[in-house]
């Protein structure tokens, strides 16, 4: 995998091999252990099923808009 | 005397770009050059180092140096002056992220990609806070000679007293975990991925833990609420949406974390990675954009979104106390590459050729 990261000339990292350069074996290698004892269910729900009717969003919208005039108003 | 002239669309308080630019007048003032700031929209709070681009009367020899972050009227203007053009590319986060929830946002951000594009063959010089924003640029078509000098960020802001109510209601060690995330409620930060990692991590690992989501939502209501309604459906009751908060405030969030998670799909540089390092809170953060460069080796750098991993990355992070310690010395070694002196000289330095 040679050299992980590598300094350019601004001194900044670039980016070799994410996955061994940060994140090293070990961390990956509990993390995994604890996911195999943890019994975890994946969720079903996603955000994309996640659906905000719009007449709600323009309603707060126009509330938070109120919400900071009055709160400028106050701070004044 | 040089006339260094900085200009940009927005000069707002508190913000990454406008800090960075009061840090460049503060301190190139002492290395010779006269400086000055112009911009379309001034905060109220900064008028006193800022006038309003109309008044800027361009004379020989001036510097222009220019913040190009977003979509405005003032990328194509600053084509026009004869003067040498510098631009100093902060990166325009990409439209695709907000065209479900804000349509004119998402117009703004294209159209500062087409300016961006426009300027290519007009700038004289860039400057970019990454090698990620130097490479879009490059691809951009841009054969001006680009550098990467991270943004200039003054560590004595830091130094100030944090809110003490928020210090006191979020105080480590009373056997809660604070998982914080820093940045607007934006579509490109993916909130949804840090709330999913925070589900299995609160549900399999620790059930004594809360996520503080920080950053204002306004513009981005929709996506607000979808987020909202999100946490609510997931049966989550810990997740804590702060919305607009002062500066000292969010210091007393960072003094309370327990970690920092970051599953941004887009950003030029990065801030809050480099704050957290600063309040040696670990972080684990999703290698996208210029997530990684600016991370460098002080945290934990994911190579996929796999929200249950995740969690029990977390969870092994947090509990294993040398883990931690190894991390915090490792953020104390990089943020020492973020402190501004030789990033203000080297900008001087550019300045100058």
């Amino acid at each position: 995998m040679g050299k992980l990261f590598q300094r350019n000339l601004a001194g900044n990292f670039r980016l070799r091999d994410v996955r061994s350069a940060s994140m090293n074996q070990t961390i990956l290698n509990k993390a995994e252990g604890k996911v195999r004892n943890a019994g975890i269910l994946p969720v079903g729900l996603t955000f994309a099923d996640i659906k905000v009717s719009k007449v709600y969003i323009l309603f707060f919208r126009y509330y938070s808009k109120a919400k900071r005039k009055m709160g400028r108003m106050l701070n004044k | 005397m040089k006339r260094l002239i900085q200009i940009l669309d927005s000069f707002s308080y508190g913000d990454a770009i406008g800090n960075h630019t009061i840090a460049i007048y503060a301190r190139i003032k002492s290395k010779g050059f006269e400086c000055k700031i112009y911009a379309d929209l001034i905060d109220q709070r900064l008028i006193s180092y800022a006038e309003k681009f109309e008044n800027y009367q361009e004379e020989p020899g001036d510097i222009i140096l220019y913040h190009l972050s977003t979509g405005s009227r003032l990328n194509r203007k600053v084509a026009d002056f004869h003067s040498k053009l510098i631009i100093n590319y902060h990166n325009i986060t990409p439209s695709i992220f907000f065209k479900p929830y804000n349509s004119v946002l998402a117009d703004i951000s294209a159209s500062g990609y087409e300016d961006a594009r426009f300027l290519a063959d007009r700038a004289d010089m860039v400057i970019a806070d990454s090698d990620y924003n130097a490479s879009e640029l490059r691809k951009m078509g841009y054969s001006c000679p680009i550098y990467t000098v991270p943004i200039i960020m003054n560590f004595d802001d830091y130094r100030t007293a944090p809110d003490k109510t928020i210090l006191n209601q979020f105080v480590r060690s009373n056997g809660i975990t604070n998982i914080v995330f820093v940045g607007r409620i934006a579509p490109n930060k993916k909130q949804e991925d840090v709330i999913l990692d925070f589900y299995y991590y609160t549900k399999y690992f620790n059930p004594d833990s809360r996520l503080i989501l920080v950053g204002n939502y306004n513009n981005l209501e929709s996506y607000f609420l979808k987020l909202r309604k999100y946490v609510r459906q997931l049966g989550l009751n810990n997740v804590i949406f702060t919305g607009h908060i002062k500066f000292s405030e969010i210091l007393a969030y960072y003094k309370t974390a327990d970690l920092l998670l970051c599953e941004s799909e887009h950003e030029g540089f990065c801030v809050p990675l480099v704050e957290a390092m600063y309040f040696c809170v670990p972080i684990v953060a999703y290698a996208s954009s210029a997530v990684g460069e600016t991370l460098g080796n002080a945290g934990v750098l994911l190579n996929e979104k796999d929200p249950i991993k995740t969690a029990a990355i977390m969870d092994v992070l947090l509990s294993d106390q040398q883990l931690l310690s190894d991390y915090r010395l490792k953020e104390e070694k990089r943020l020492k590459y973020f402190e501004s002196d030789k990033h203000i000289s080297r900008i001087c330095s550019l300045l100058s050729e």
